[in-house]
């Protein structure tokens, strides 16, 4: 079998075990018929998968081995060191696309926050904690997972400068933790139906 | 995007607010603890390095990599007789940890719904290494495999009718089709293992048999009977 065959063949096989979970001999038998030239792949395939589910349910223990999994521990938390996390990257460059006023005012009104633009911008800056339903609004609305933009509005906040101080009295206030949706919210001195319309949206609500 | 399952999502939720000092020994339980944090969430907190300036996402990682070894080393113990994997020896087992820790750090889809399990992922590379060290093999065995005796001999109609009987020999062999049975068919050589696979799995007749063995139908009849005679003295 040729290399350009083997892939062909490897892609049917990856394509067919992506839509049958636990294929059967017909299932399998259907493929090959429908691409006799890679026959021989697919009983390859098949036996791999029979075989291993056997071992999975035999009722033989793997016995574990320590020294290997201090190895692999290793080996892995160095590679996970070494490489970047894709959906953390992704996530990171649909919050920092959130640029300009009029983009920030589409997403402030699409997440349900409406014209309150200041708090959206304090949660993309990881400044102001976002309650749970307005992160998954968010995750829906940027298309990324929600945990990965927990992740990264903690990061924007532990890599907030702290403003320079130039006052001659007194210390400046630099907070050590974000704030809370509801001191953010709060902090704006809207009108008592605003005020409790977006608290509604905090996890305690 | 595909959604998370509601109790792996509780459960990320619920990670900031466990203490650090309960993190590891819970991610350390396995799954029969009621306690244990699952494998998917493990993988959200790695595959997003959550919590990585605290030390959080080397904890999960911890964890699941020796989550991996075991899940792995379940699977491989059938996989074990395989020439592909007896060459390599204990070697294998490692590459195949590797390929799957490699295989995880480059995924890019959320785990953790019902159609995309953490144990689903890891079976399923398992499986693709298996088969990509079986491709190697193959192609290194090719110039051997191909040179039949009577690969081009003509074969009649009369051969083909009189193959198709089926004999109870070949029924008490479908009988016996188990796991058994396909550990040893993994260790034939590629062309027994085809000819006995066609035949008495996929049900094929002679004719295709041969067809797909790319030889006559008494040589692809004589690959089936090798192969039965070795599964048999395997069964033993």
């Amino acid at each position: 079998m040729t290399a350009t065959n083997r892939s062909v063949a490897e892609r049917l096989i990856v394509e067919f075990l992506g839509t049958n979970d636990n294929p059967t001999s017909a299932d399998w038998k259907a493929l090959a018929d429908k691409h006799p030239e890679h026959a021989s792949a697919f009983v390859d395939a098949a036996l791999v998968r029979a075989v291993g589910d056997a071992a999975e349910a035999s009722s033989e223990p793997y016995e574990f081995d320590a020294g290997l999994a201090t190895r692999m521990v290793s080996k892995g938390l160095s590679k996970m060191h070494q490489t970047s996390s894709t959906q953390l990257e992704v996530a990171q460059q649909r919050v920092k696309a959130v640029k300009t006023p009029a983009q920030k005012r589409e997403l402030a009104t699409k997440v349900g926050i409406g014209e309150h633009v200041s708090l959206l911008a304090g949660i993309l800056v990881g400044r102001t904690l976002a309650p749970r339903k307005i992160l998954a609004a968010i995750s829906a609305a940027l298309d990324v997972p929600g945990v990965a933009l927990r992740e990264v509005f903690s990061r924007l906040f532990e890599a907030t400068p702290l403003p320079a101080h130039k006052g001659g009295e007194g210390k400046p206030i630099v907070a050590g933790t974000p704030a809370t949706w509801e001191e953010a919210v709060r902090g704006l001195s809207l009108d008592p139906k605003e005020t409790a319309r977006l608290l509604s949206f905090s996890d305690k609500a | 995007m595909r959604k998370r399952e509601t109790h792996h999502q509780a459960q990320l939720d619920s990670i900031p607010s466990l203490a650090t000092s309960e993190l590891p020994r819970r991610f350390g339980l396995d799954h029969h603890h009621a306690d244990h944090i699952a494998s998917e969430v493990l993988a959200t907190l790695v595959l997003n390095r959550v919590g990585q300036a605290s030390g959080l996402t080397d904890t999960a990682a911890e964890a699941l990599i020796k989550r991996i070894q075991s899940l792995v080393g379940k699977r491989w113990q059938g996989m074990k007789r395989r020439p592909e994997v007896l060459r390599r020896g204990s070697q294998a087992f490692e590459d195949v940890l590797d390929y799957v820790w490699d295989k995880l750090l480059e995924e890019k889809g959320p785990f953790s719904n019902a159609e995309y399990r953490f144990a689903v992922f890891v079976r399923d590379r398992v499986d693709d290494f298996l088969r990509h060290l079986r491709a190697e093999k193959n192609s290194m065995d090719s110039v051997d495999g191909m040179g039949g005796d009577d690969a081009c001999a003509t074969f009649t109609a009369d051969d083909i009718a009189d193959e198709n009987a089926e004999a109870p020999e070949e029924a008490l062999m479908r009988k016996q089709q188990s796991a058994k049975v396909n550990q040893a068919l993994m260790v034939l050589p590629k062309r027994e293992r085809d000819a006995f696979y066609f035949r008495e799995e996929f049900k094929y007749e002679w004719a295709k048999v041969a067809e797909l063995l790319a030889c006559s139908v008494p040589t692809a009849r004589k690959y089936r009977d090798q192969a039965m005679e070795k599964l048999k003295g395997a069964m033993e």
